[in-house]
């Protein structure tokens, strides 16, 4: 019986939902001072068609003062009554009735899942909100939530970024597990793909989240979308050098950023030089920017986080991706592998092909250098759910960049022979290995166990030989020299979420990684003796890491986060123990905008020597030393961000201090080895503050935004400059970006990004000498001013491209043709002095990019 | 492919000028008089002619600090003794004064040959035939680092025999350890190194002078081998000037400092004990 009545008064609320909606929407605005919650009512009757009914015995015998403009009807109830846990009925689309709520400590957990509609893809960082009460959720990392409510009927709203919002009202009176199907809406505006949503939800300023549906209408190189670009345009966050996919955040460098690929480090996250990344975008599923206050859960790294997710593979069917472009091609499939769709699978793969058409067509002749390039990569992942409490995932990925020369010459005739063979082959990469196991306990606690393994390498082959056959001559020399540099974490962590209640959010874990620091010179040759050389050198360290995070909502305005995460680092009889206290506060002005304050500490046990602007090929990882030891710094940040349903706004000031920073000793070079390498580096010290701020527009058609950053990097060592503060290399002062997306059609849609930037710092020649080398001759010189001292010109591009889109029954294909830098504007890539014909010594800038027009073509079926 | 579509263009900056400041260049050979040249850097944006100085005056003292010799200027910023000479294995300092300021270096001469010269011949090199190849040993095994150069020279005639030119040979050597140093590794014309490479023991070293006759327009009349030992200082800085312009054509990379042996300014006094052998080619 109790049952039934409960399924007619559930029935009742779900008929009654929509007339609800109506009703509860309206807009109004009161002010009023020290006034009971009767005569509030009172107001709001007078100013709209709702009337009250209501027992005066439940009001409580207190005053308030309330100011509220322009909000709707359902927020204003839920903030005036909600404290006296009191509730509200709408009746007759014009009668509203209040009671009191019946056993208000009863609750109830509401757990689940939000998935794609199409494709059964979980969705991560999807809103959950009461919007009754306020009280909200988002899905974690493995798209997985939970929320306790009051029994009681609630309105529940679920939305994600670049997805259609679902609303449910349900009369809560046990524990529900639900999963919520969410339409994917290309249509969507694009910024709010970019902003976290503000529904009644507490946003924090500098986080960011970029999905697949932004980064396809985004500007790309050779048109190829890239999932980092994307993240250029956000502020705060400076680019390198022209063309570069590194990412410069609030003066921390590209080395100091954690770049996760499904919760495993990557070392190197960029293909050519660094002018694409690792990820693929066809498979990425979510990507994250966190500039500041970021959780304890994250370490091992001193600027920002990168966290980048994969999808799991579509449930429903086998999905294709088929994308052609200039430079590469890739294809995607991903579908469930069994009926029962409990497991599903995704492969991934990807290859340019310059030196395959290059060698056909004969393009080498024409090259100065007879050299090649390529680089592949490949992601494979299996999931298998045993039910919706117990969840295996297993990763892989792999990634190879080549550049090599292949030089032979061969003579024969029938008696006699001769050959030569010149081999050199550079290459590096990253191949990850990770195995995942979840496990919900109860809906309200879940665990996640992983084993990972990743590993960055840079290697160089040279091979050399030489083979003559003729009647009395016999003669084969042979010269080989490998060099190969490794770093291998091996990892394994377990970490666990608990929910106790809608008010508290414990997240803490353990971990503990082996860095393996190897290298291996091998060094052959039969044409003289005694000089073969080889080395093969390994050194492991050890780092055991453990982190809490308590979120803690005090009440629907305040939240409050605090976290430590606690490493120790290992290496020979080195220890370093290192505790990092995050923390952040949000406080929720109204319902459209929130004031964002945040602390945390960070540090980094690992350093990287590179020789090159690039970032690649001659990446070295090595450990801390007593001569260099851990990177460590502070950040704080306040911001403010409001969202309105036209535009957007937001800003944050920062300031981060960073302690046993690196460079290089005044005019020492990467010497290709990690030999001594201490002795080449000085240790120092990093300042860096600034603001940032954007202006979004939003409509359905078009929509964009204006960033502006400006903000100063310094760093200062005691051997550089005579101690004084110099500028970091990307001190951009003045940072601006417009970018602007117009969807003419379903079919069409076209964008355009305009950059803007201060040059980044150069070091230059202020003198020259000459004096005579052991030849006696003479040489010019160059004597050096201060590092960093000079700055390039100023950094600007215009981007544009639009984006054709067919769709057929089982088959979609999109037309994408771009422009990059269309006005031509030579941004210098690097500055070289020369000495021109006339005797004239001056300064040349290279630019890498000129006018570029790309075309790509991608079929998805 | 990026780097041919690559554009270039000239960049003003607002260099800051700085004070001259003196470069003292000089070399001490072993029964020679003694030789050092001043002249002043110069803005980079100057283009006009290298300046000299003409008006310092440079005293050089022995280990004691008695003086051994007064050098006065000759012509273009050179400063020369009028009759004392270089002796091998002699600390010697110089006191360079300069606009009301002193400048000290010092420098200990080489003294003896430790490098020998033991055989010529042609034959396969790195899988190239007929190449003219060169032995020698270093044949000193005493714990003290010692330091070497070695430079060729090939003097040609054009096919008529009335132009003579001269011009360094490009050296080259299988050996890793030479390859790869990274103070050997810079400069093929002048090959710089120490025993400290093969662990200051006697060792052998074949040294191979590729493409010497493949130009049939020039006719190779000699090679002039000038085998070096070298002051520690005298290897410091023709080595950090080879690095220097090694790297001027890196636009990644910043040449390194140029080494030197006199205080407060750049340059340096080296010394280094020569030995020339000249091989004549006939038709």
């Amino acid at each position: 019986m109790r049952a039934f009545l409960l399924f007619l008064i559930y029935l009742f609320f779900a008929l009654n939902s929509k007339a609800q909606n109506n009703i509860l929407n309206q807009k109004i605005s009161i002010k009023l001072k020290n006034v009971g919650v009767v005569e509030i009512l009172k107001s709001i009757e007078e100013k709209t068609n709702v009337k009250f009914s209501y027992n005066l015995n439940i009001f409580p015998n207190k005053k308030m003062s309330i100011t509220i403009k322009d909000e709707t009807l359902e927020f204003i109830l839920a903030k005036i009554l909600t404290p006296y846990s009191l509730n509200f009925t709408v009746f007759n689309q014009e009668n509203i009735v209040i009671n009191k709520v019946e056993n208000p400590k009863k609750k109830h957990t509401i757990s689940g899942y939000v998935i794609d509609k199409e494709s059964g893809e979980k969705l991560i960082d999807a809103a959950i909100v009461n919007t009754k009460t306020l009280q909200y959720t988002v899905s974690n990392k493995d798209g997985f939530f939970s929320i306790s409510l009051i029994q009681d009927s609630i309105s529940l709203e679920f939305s994600f970024i670049g997805y259609e919002s679902k609303k449910m009202s349900i009369y809560l009176n046990k524990n529900l597990s639900l999963t919520i199907e969410l339409k994917n809406n290309f249509e969507l505006p694009t910024q709010r793909t970019i902003y976290r949503p503000l529904i009644g939800i507490v946003s924090k300023p500098d986080e960011f989240i970029v999905n697949s549906n932004t980064i396809k209408k985004m500007p790309s190189l050779f048109g190829e979308s890239d999932v980092l670009k994307s993240l250029q345009l956000i502020p705060g966050v400076l680019a390198g050098n022209d063309g570069s996919i590194s990412l410069n955040i609030r003066g921390s460098g590209n080395e100091h950023n954690l770049y996760l690929l499904d919760d495993v480090p990557l070392y190197n996250p960029s293909h050519i030089y660094g002018f694409f990344s690792v990820f693929n975008s066809d498979i990425v599923k979510n990507v994250k920017l966190i500039k500041g206050g970021m959780n304890a859960e994250y370490g091992g790294r001193l600027g920002s986080v990168i966290d980048v997710r994969t999808i799991d593979g579509n449930k429903n069917y086998i999905k294709h991706k088929v994308s052609i472009g200039l430079l590469s091609s890739k294809f995607a499939l991903d579908g469930p592998l069994n009926k029962s769709k409990k497991t599903t699978f995704m492969v991934s793969a990807r290859r340019t092909y310059f030196d395959l058409y290059s060698k056909t067509l004969g393009l080498n002749n024409f090259l100065p250098i007879k050299s090649n390039f390529f680089f592949y990569d490949f992601n494979i992942k299996i999931n298998h759910e045993f039910n919706k409490n117990n969840k295996l995932s297993a990763f892989f990925y792999k990634g190879i960049d080549n550049s090599f020369v292949n030089n032979t010459f061969k003579l024969s005739n029938n008696k006699n022979e001769i050959s030569e063979t010149n081999k050199q082959n550079v290459y590096w990469g990253n191949q990850l290995v990770s195995l995942r196991y979840i496990h919900n306990f109860t809906p309200k606690l879940s665990g996640k166990l992983q084993f990972a393994s990743t590993t960055y390498n840079f290697g160089n082959d040279n091979n050399y030989s030489y083979n003559e056959s003729r009647d009395t001559v016999n003669i084969s020399t042979f010269y080989s020299n490998q060099f190969l540099s490794e770093i291998i974490d091996n990892m394994a962590n377990y970490s666990f979420e608990y929910k106790p209640n809608s008010k508290l959010y414990f997240k803490s874990g353990i971990g503990a990684i082996q860095h393996l620091f190897k290298r291996t010179i091998n060094s052959n040759t039969n044409t003289t003796n005694n000089n073969d050389y080889n080395e093969n050198r390994s050194n492991s360290s050890l780092e055991i890491n453990a982190f809490t995070n308590v979120l803690f909502k005090v009440n629907s305005n305040l939240e409050l986060n605090a976290g430590l995460y606690f490493s120790n680092f290992n290496l020979n009889s080195i220890s370093y123990y290192l505790p990092q206290p995050r923390a952040s506060i949000n406080y929720l002005l109204n319902k459209k905008s929130v004031l964002h304050a945040a602390y945390q500490t960070t540090a980094q046990f690992l350093h990287l020597l590179t020789n090159s602007i690039t970032g690649v090929p001659t990446d070295l990882w090595l450990p801390s030393t007593i001569k260099a030891p851990p990177e460590f710094a502070n950040l704080y940040s306040l911001g403010y961000q409001v969202s309105e349903e036209k535009w957007g706004f937001n800003v944050e000031g920062f300031y981060k201090n960073m302690f046993n920073v690196l460079d290089y000793k005044e005019q020492a070079n990467y010497l290709g080895t990690d030999n001594n390498w201490d002795d080449k580096i000085v240790v120092g010290t990093g300042e860096s503050y600034g603001i940032e701020i954007m202006l979004e527009k939003k409509s359905k058609k078009t929509n964009g935004w204006i960033s502006y950053t400006l903000s100063k990097s310094e760093r200062t060592f005691k051997e550089i400059n005579q101690g004084k503060a110099m500028p970091f290399r990307f001190d951009r002062r003045h940072n601006l970006v417009l970018f602007i997306n117009r969807d003419f059609s379903r079919k069409l849609d076209a964008f355009l990004n305009w950059n803007l930037a201060s040059g980044s710092r150069v070091t230059l020649p202020e003198q020259i000498m000459y004096v005579r080398d052991a030849n006696n001759d003479l040489k010019m010189i160059y004597i050096y001013g201060d590092r960093n001292k000079y700055q390039l010109p100023l950094n600007h591009r215009l981007d544009i491209g639009v984006n054709y889109k067919k769709y057929y029954k089982r088959f979609s294909s999109v037309l994408s043709i771009g422009v990059y830098n269309v006005y031509n504007h030579l941004n210098p890539f690097y500055v070289t002095p020369i000495v021109e014909n006339n005797g004239k010594r001056v300064f040349q800038g290279v630019s890498l990019f000129p006018v570029l027009p790309s075309i790509n073509y991608k079929a998805l079926f | 492919m990026v780097l041919q579509i690559s554009c270039k263009k000239n960049i003003p900056f607002d260099i800051e000028k700085k004070t001259n400041q003196l470069i003292v260049d000089g070399k001490l050979v072993n029964d020679s008089l003694f030789k050092v040249q001043l002249s002043l850097t110069q803005s980079i944006t100057d283009n006009s002619i290298l300046p000299i100085v003409d008006n310092a005056s440079i005293e050089v003292f022995d280990i004691d600090t008695n003086i051994v010799a007064v050098l006065s200027h000759q012509s273009n910023g050179i400063y020369q003794s009028l009759l004392e000479k270089v002796k091998p294995n002699t600390f010697y300092l110089f006191k360079i004064s300069f606009q009301n300021l002193v400048f000290w270096g010092k420098e200990f001469t080489a003294d003896s040959l430790k490098i020998e010269l033991k055989d010529t011949f042609r034959g396969v090199f790195q899988g190239k035939t007929n190449v003219f190849q060169i032995k020698f040993k270093l044949k000193d095994n005493s714990l003290l680092s010692n330091f070497y150069g070695l430079k060729v020279k090939k003097i040609h005639l054009t096919n008529n025999g009335t132009i003579k030119t001269e011009e360094w040979c490009e050296m080259e050597t299988i050996d890793f350890i030479l390859t790869e140093n990274l103070k050997s590794r810079y400069s093929k014309k002048n090959l710089l190194f120490t025993d400290q490479f093969f662990n200051n023991q006697e060792a052998w070293l074949n040294i191979g002078l590729p493409d010497l006759f493949s130009n049939p327009d020039k006719k190779l009349t000699q090679l002039i081998i000038y085998s070096s030992s070298l002051s520690e200082n005298t290897y410091q800085y023709y080595s950090s000037i080879n690095e220097h312009v090694f790297y001027q054509n890196d636009p990644f990379s910043q040449p390194p400092l140029i080494y030197s042996n006199i205080d407060k300014s750049f340059g340096s006094i080296v010394s280094e004990f020569v030995q020339t052998d000249t091989i004549y080619f006939r038709n």
